[in-house]
């Protein structure tokens, strides 16, 4: 075993430890801060891939972004479960959570997720474009091979990109707004 | 020895080097700020321990604290309460690996460097509130919360006026940057945007006259609050920490870094650095606390608008000439 | 990856280092707990209610608002790195992208979102 294999597994280890204790977590607080340590177990598996930009990026928008906002959404709820105390132990995690969803979404989820992942890993044969590795393999791939690919080929897919982003916050605004009146 | 063992060796010398400037730096930049707030107050401040200028009272203060009883207070959250201090320390120490001290004196010249500061300095706003909720304290509670949303009001400024440096030197790299300031320091090039960084700096340390996390006349001490002992020394290591990396990096983005006429490179970076440091104190020391709404305002309406354009008319001014 | 070598290290050992000086802390302090030294600071008061209180919306959606900003700066680092090499084209292509996001600024500020209430 290389020491890329021994690192990969031990980071994988740790993210689906943390990612296990973001679910059975009784307190949703530590959920939280579960989902920031899985978060960090990515980061460090993206270095082990040699993407050192994708890595800083999961830990400025996933850990310091997302899962802050998280925690405030958090402590903002009115419900005892989410101020602190613990949730009675037949309620909790993953059967709460699929109570919330209608049964047949709930079907749907693992099919749905099953063929998403076998077209990842079939992408090119079932007829969709190649996607290809920015910079020669082996190497780290360096952020001026990705401004060259964001700003030149995928330009226009970029600048959706900044629509969705507007539709994001425009949406966010006028949800949470209702809320507040 | 095998190579990557000999590489990890190295590594944690680096770590030690850095953990012994840290605590150094924070016993230090204690008793200067002490004196400094003294001397505009017309006050000695500390004289006794260490004469004439009470040099060790923060060493006798580290070692008393060492010795204080670590409470944690009934109905707290355990978990979060005893990991927030390790959380902000560590995401200080990580900072300390992009800082170039002098040519070659940096622990890692990442090619990301700017990047990465920028993310590791994000995590602070956990720590901060995970101190607040796990204390159970209403105190701590409204100063994490105030700090949390102070800090991601201004990070994106702070970002902002980063990548404006990072126009003009072409890269991420902490110490190509530093390289690309030999002719002529950034300030001069950037002085909205050194402004726009030192302010939102200010914001993100939690300083006067952001300081509305810790106001005293108000929250006690903030997300501290219920932190006693060594608990919260960490905490203000960190903090202190935190205070020299950040002017330590004003001083890479925009005063030339270890560059100068004369003097060794290190001593000019150390000399550059105190004075941003004593700038900031003096600014503590000086200026009233800001109003939430002014706080919101400033950051979002002036301090964001300014940056963007400021990104703009670098890139632009880049580009064309 | 060897690049972030340090990184991983000074990320276990800072956390290390604090659980040592705890316990180094812990041999050396007294520990006496007692109600009142435990009970809630709140200026020599009983304390009233619960600490853990709701909060006004505000703070959320400055996340928000901060999360969809932090965003945009992700795609400034390649940007700003490689301007020279992405040339006008990249620094127009940027500009529309930026102008997008500031329509929900404005509309934020026009929102009164952006002041505090």
């Amino acid at each position: 075993m290389t020491g890329e294999i021994v690192l990969f597994l031990l980071l994988a280890v740790f993210t689906l430890a943390a990612a296990a204790w973001s679910v059975v977590a009784p307190k949703v607080v530590h959920a939280a801060l579960g989902l920031m340590t899985a978060f960090l177990g990515v980061a460090g598996i993206y270095l082990v891939l040699e993407s050192p930009f994708l890595a800083v990026v999961q830990v400025l928008i996933y850990i310091g972004a997302i899962a802050t906002m998280i925690l405030f959404a958090i402590m903002l709820s009115d419900l005892p479960e989410i101020r602190g105390e613990a949730i009675p132990a037949g309620e909790r995690g993953t059967r709460r959570a699929y109570a919330a969803v209608p049964r047949w979404l709930a079907r749907l989820i693992p099919p749905a997720a099953g063929l998403a992942f076998l077209l990842l890993i079939r992408w090119e044969e079932v007829g969709l474009p190649a996607l290809s590795r920015p910079g020669p393999a082996g190497a780290p791939i360096e952020i001026e091979d990705l401004a060259r690919l964001l700003f030149n080929q995928y330009a226009l897919p970029f600048e959706a990109l900044s629509v969705l982003i507007l539709s994001a916050l425009i949406g966010a605004l006028v949800l949470a707004r209702k809320e507040s009146e | 020895m095998s190579k990557p063992l000999l590489e990890l060796l190295i590594a944690g010398i680096k770590f030690a080097l850095v953990l012994g400037f840290v605590s150094v730096n924070a016993l230090f930049l204690i008793w200067l700020e002490r004196k400094v707030s003294a001397r505009i107050q017309n006050r000695m401040g500390p004289i006794y321990v260490g004469r004439p200028q009470g040099w060790l009272q923060t060493a006798a203060d580290a070692l008393k604290l060492l010795t204080k009883e670590d409470i944690i207070p009934a109905g707290a959250d355990r978990l979060t309460f005893v990991v927030a201090p390790a959380v902000l320390f560590t995401s200080a120490v990580l900072l300390f690996v992009v800082i170039p001290f002098g040519p070659g004196l940096i622990v890692r010249d990442l090619k990301l460097g700017v990047a990465y500061a920028a993310a590791v300095s994000g995590l602070a706003v956990i720590s901060l509130v995970m101190a607040g909720w796990g204390s159970n304290n209403k105190y701590s509670l409204v100063g994490a919360l105030r700090s949390a949303s102070q800090m991601i009001s201004y990070e994106v400024s702070l970002i902002l006026a980063m990548l404006s440096v990072v126009i003009l030197a072409g890269s991420l790299s902490t110490v190509e940057i530093v390289e690309a300031q030999s002719r002529i320091w950034f300030i001069a090039l950037q002085p909205l945007g050194f402004l726009i960084y030192f302010i939102a700096l200010l914001a993100e340390l939690n300083r006067a006259p952001f300081d509305l996390p810790e106001a005293e006349s108000e929250l006690v001490a903030g997300y501290n609050t219920e932190y006693s002992g060594m608990r919260w020394a960490i905490f203000f290591l960190a903090e202190y920490a935190n205070l020299f990396a950040g002017s330590a990096l004003a001083v890479t983005l925009f005063l030339g870094g270890w560059q100068g006429p004369w003097l060794p490179p290190v001593v000019w970076f150390f000399l550059k650095t105190f004075l941003v440091i004593v700038v900031a104190m003096w600014l503590r020391w000086t200026l009233p606390r800001v109003r939430p709404d002014q706080l919101t305002s400033l950051g979002w309406k002036l301090l964001l608008p300014a940056a963007l354009v400021n990104l703009g008319v670098t890139g632009f001014l880049v580009l064309a000439g | 990856m060897s690049e972030y070598l340090e990184v991983g290290l000074f990320l276990v050992a800072s956390a290390l280092f604090y659980a040592v000086t705890m316990f180094m802390a812990s041999l050396v302090s007294p520990h006496a707990p007692t109600a009142a030294k435990q009970s809630p600071y709140e200026c020599g008061e009983q304390p009233v209610g619960e600490a853990q209180v709701r909060f006004g919306p505000n703070y959320y959606i400055i996340a928000l608002i901060f999360v969809l900003f932090d965003v945009e700066a992700i795609f400034l680092f390649p940007w700003a790195a490689a301007l020279r090499e992405v040339g006008m084209a990249g620094f127009i292509e940027m500009l529309v992208f930026i102008g997008v996001l500031l329509v929900g600024l404005v509309y934020a500020w026009r929102k009164k979102v952006l002041s505090w209430i």
